[in-house]
C-alpha cells in the first residue's frame, strides 16, 4: 500500500487541531507541538499506518515532510 | 518581623535574606541572577500596587504566568499585599481563568505580557474581572503600611482535580507551608549546599515549592528554566553545566530524556544526589535505564506527595535500594518527619499488606477545600486523616507502594486533569451532544494520556468529521493548553451510562482498550 503525503497531512492535521498544514511546517516552531504532542502524533501514525517508528526516528523528525518520507519508507 | 525568633512564615524568610544580604542571588532565570534584594523589594512595588487598586486582606488574585522573574513578584507581590494568590496554568485560556476566578471569587486576573507569556494578553484576557498584565510599570516607593502576614493565613490556593472530578481550590496556610518545607528538607536531607536545576512548572506544587521555596528558604543555589524547552536535553545540560545536585520532575520527563533527542551526546550528570521522581506512575524501567544510561546508580528517588498535604509525603530513602514488588510496582519510600501514613478499606484501616486508600495525617494537611464545606468534610477521615483518592499499600516495614487511585482523574505528562475541564471546553461546540474524558496508557513513552470521545448530535453524525475533530483538538487546546492524544467521534447514545444518565467511566476505558467500542460500530473517526 502506498502512503501519499497527503494521508500523513490530514492526519498531523487533525492530531494537532489545525485548520492548514503545509509539507513543510516544522511540528514544533510552525505548529507548537510540545514534545507530549509528538509522542501522541508517533502513537497516531502507528495505529493508522500499521507501522513502528523508534526512538532513533524519532530525534531526526522535525517536519511535516520527513514524517512523511518515514512513513513512507516502513509502509 | 522578630528579627531574633524563628520565622512563622515564608515572607519572613526572603525578608530576611534581603535585609541581611541585599546581593545575594536567591535563583538564575535562563542563565541570569535575580538577587533576594530584587525579589523581595518587585514583590513589595507589586504589593504597593495592589494595594492602591483597593486589594483587601485574604482577597484572591489569580496569576497565569510562566517560569521566571515575574512569577515571583506577582506572587509574593499579592502576599505582601495580604491577598492570596491562586496559581493558574499560565497556557490557560480567557475562558478557563473566568472559571477559575469565579470558582475562587477572585478579584483580580494577573496574566504574564504578550511577550514573555505563553499566550497573547487578547488570548487570556477575561471577561468581567480585573486585569493585570505583569511587567506594567509599578510604583518606586514601597508602601510602608504592607500588613503582617498570620500563620494561619492561607498562603495560597492550588487548584486541583478533586474525587468528583471538579477542580477544587487547596486551601496552603503559612504554617502548613513552612512545615512542609522543612519536613522535605529533613526527609530528603537538602542542605544549602545542594544546587537545584528545575524546568517544572512553578504554578504547580512540585515546582513551586519543593524546586523553588525550598531552596530560597535555605538560600540553595536555584537554576530555574522555562518549561517549554526545545529539548529535554536542556535539562539535562543544565545539570551538567551547574553542577546540580538536587532535580525532580514526573516520570514522563525522564522518559522523555532518555528516548528523545539525548542520544547525540553524552551528559556527566555525575553530580546529582537526587533526581526525585514523582507526580505520577513511577516506571522500573525509567529507574533502570536512567541509572544505566547516566552512569548514576541510586540518585534516581521515587517520590509521593499530593497538593493536600501541601505537597511532599514520602520519598525512597538516599542510599538505599529502590524496591520494586512482584507485580511491578515502584516503592515510594517512607513518610517524611511527623507524617503518618495509614491505609483505609472498606471504611476500616488495614493491616500491612492490605491495598487500600492512602490516608495522610500530618501538620502540613491542607484545612480544606475554598469554599466547599461538602468536598472539605469528605476529604477528611477519622482523626485528622487526609484521604488522598490513591490506592496504596505499606510494606510490613512502613514503606509505602502507590499502586493506583480511586479518582477519575487523568495525569498527563505528571498533570493533574480533572475530566470536566477537557470536557467543558467542547461541550458548548454546535455538534457535540456529550462528550467523556478518560485517561488511557497504553504503556509507551507518552504514558497516560487524554483520550476525548464525543457524542455528535444526531443532525451531525454523517457530518465533516475531520473539521470536527480539528476544532474539537483546537477547543481543548485553547482551553487548557494541552491536547488530546486522541479524539474519537461517535453516535448519539454511544457513551456507557448509568441508568439515571451518568457517565461510567471505568467502563468507556475498559470498552475502549478491549477493542469493544469499535467492534460495536460505536468509534465513526477516525478509523484508527
Amino acid at each position: 500500500m502506498a502512503v501519499t503525503v497527503e494521508e500523513v497531512v490530514e492526519l498531523v492535521r487533525l492530531q494537532l487541531g489545525r485548520g492548514i498544514v503545509r509539507r513543510s511546517d516544522r511540528l514544533m516552531e510552525d505548529l507548537g507541538a510540545d514534545s507530549a504532542d509528538i509522542l501522541n502524533l508517533i502513537v497516531a501514525v502507528e495505529d493508522r499506518f500499521g507501522i513502528s517508528i523508534d526512538e532513533e526516528d524519532l530525534a531526526r523528525l522535525a517536519t511535516v515532510d520527513e514524517l512523511a518520507r518515514l512513513v513512507a519508507a516502513r509502509v | 518581623m522578630n528579627a531574633m525568633g524563628s520565622p512563622s512564615n515564608l515572607l519572613e524568610v526572603l525578608e530576611r535574606h534581603a535585609v541581611e544580604r541585599l546581593d545575594r542571588t536567591a535563583y538564575h532565570f535562563e542563565g541570569a541572577p535575580h538577587s533576594f534584594g530584587e525579589l523581595w523589594h518587585e514583590a513589595g512595588r507589586f504589593a504597593t500596587a495592589l494595594r492602591a487598586r483597593g486589594l483587601e486582606r485574604g482577597d484572591r488574585v489569580v496569576l497565569a504566568i510562566p517560569n521566571g522573574p515575574d512569577f515571583f513578584t506577582v506572587f509574593y507581590g499579592i502576599q505582601r499585599a495580604g491577598g492570596v494568590p491562586v496559581p493558574a496554568f499560565p497556557r490557560s485560556g480567557a475562558r478557563r481563568l473566568e472559571r477559575l476566578a469565579a470558582r475562587c471569587t477572585a478579584s483580580l486576573v494577573v496574566i504574564a505580557s504578550s511577550e514573555v507569556g505563553d499566550r497573547t494578553v487578547e488570548e487570556q484576557t477575561p471577561a468581567g474581572i480585573d486585569l493585570f498584565v505583569a511587567g506594567t510599570p509599578l510604583p518606586d516607593a514601597i508602601d510602608p503600611t504592607l500588613p503582617e502576614v498570620r500563620p494561619e493565613e492561607l498562603a495560597y490556593l492550588q487548584y486541583t482535580s478533586g474525587s468528583t472530578g471538579e477542580p477544587k481550590g487547596v486551601e496552603v496556610r503559612h504554617a502548613a507551608l513552612l512545615t512542609n518545607i522543612r519536613q522535605m528538607i529533613a526527609g530528603m536531607e537538602i542542605t544549602a549546599s545542594d544546587v537545584f536545576v528545575s524546568w517544572l512548572p512553578v504554578h504547580h506544587d512540585m515546582g513551586l515549592v519543593l524546586m523553588t521555596m525550598v531552596p530560597l528558604y535555605l538560600g540553595a543555589p536555584l537554576y530555574l528554566l522555562p518549561t517549554r524547552l526545545r529539548s529535554p536535553g536542556n535539562w539535562l545540560a543544565e545539570i551538567e553545566r551547574r553542577r546540580g545536585t538536587f532535580t525532580a520532575a514526573p516520570d514522563f520527563a525522564y522518559r522523555l530524556c532518555l528516548h528523545r533527542g539525548t542520544a547525540s551526546r553524552s551528559y556527566d550528570l555525575s553530580s546529582l544526589r537526587v533526581a526525585l521522581n514523582a507526580a505520577e506512575p513511577v516506571r522500573k524501567t525509567t529507574l533502570e535505564e536512567f541509572a544505566g544510561r547516566f552512569g548514576v546508580p541510586g540518585v534516581m528517588r521515587p517520590a509521593y506527595g499530593l497538593a493536600e498535604a501541601t505537597v511532599g509525603v514520602s520519598m525512597c530513602r538516599l542510599g538505599s535500594e529502590v524496591r520494586v514488588d512482584d507485580r511491578g510496582f515502584v516503592s515510594v519510600g517512607y513518610p517524611f518527619p511527623d507524617i503518618e501514613i495509614a491505609l483505609l478499606a472498606s471504611e476500616q484501616l488495614v493491616e500491612a499488606g492490605e491495598i487500600g486508600e492512602i490516608l495522610v495525617k500530618s501538620p502540613a494537611n491542607t484545612t480544606g477545600y475554598w469554599s466547599d464545606p461538602e468536598a472539605s468534610r469528605e476529604l477528611f477521615w477519622g482523626a485528622g486523616y487526609l484521604r488522598t483518592g490513591d490506592l496504596g499499600y505499606l510494606a510490613a516495614d512502613g514503606e509505602l507502594y502507590v499502586v493506583g487511585r480511586t479518582k477519575n482523574l487523568i495525569i498527563q505528562g505528571g498533570r493533574n486533569i480533572a475530566p470536566k475541564e477537557v470536557e467543558e471546553a467542547v461541550d458548548s461546540l454546535p455538534f457535540v451532544r456529550s462528550s467523556a474524558a478518560v485517561g488511557i496508557d497504553r504503556g509507551g513513552d507518552e504514558g497516560e494520556q487524554v483520550y476525548l470521545f464525543v457524542e455528535l448530535r444526531k443532525s451531525s453524525a454523517t457530518g465533516a468529521f475531520a473539521e470536527m475533530t480539528v476544532q474539537l483538538v483546537e477547543a481543548v487546546h485553547a482551553h487548557l493548553g494541552l491536547r488530546p492524544g486522541r479524539v474519537y467521534l461517535m453516535p448519539a447514545r454511544g457513551l456507557p451510562r448509568t441508568p439515571n444518565g451518568k457517565i461510567r467511566y471505568p467502563e468507556l476505558r475498559g470498552r475502549y482498550l478491549d477493542g469493544d467500542l469499535r467492534d460495536a460500530g460505536l468509534l465513526l473517526f477516525p478509523s484508527y
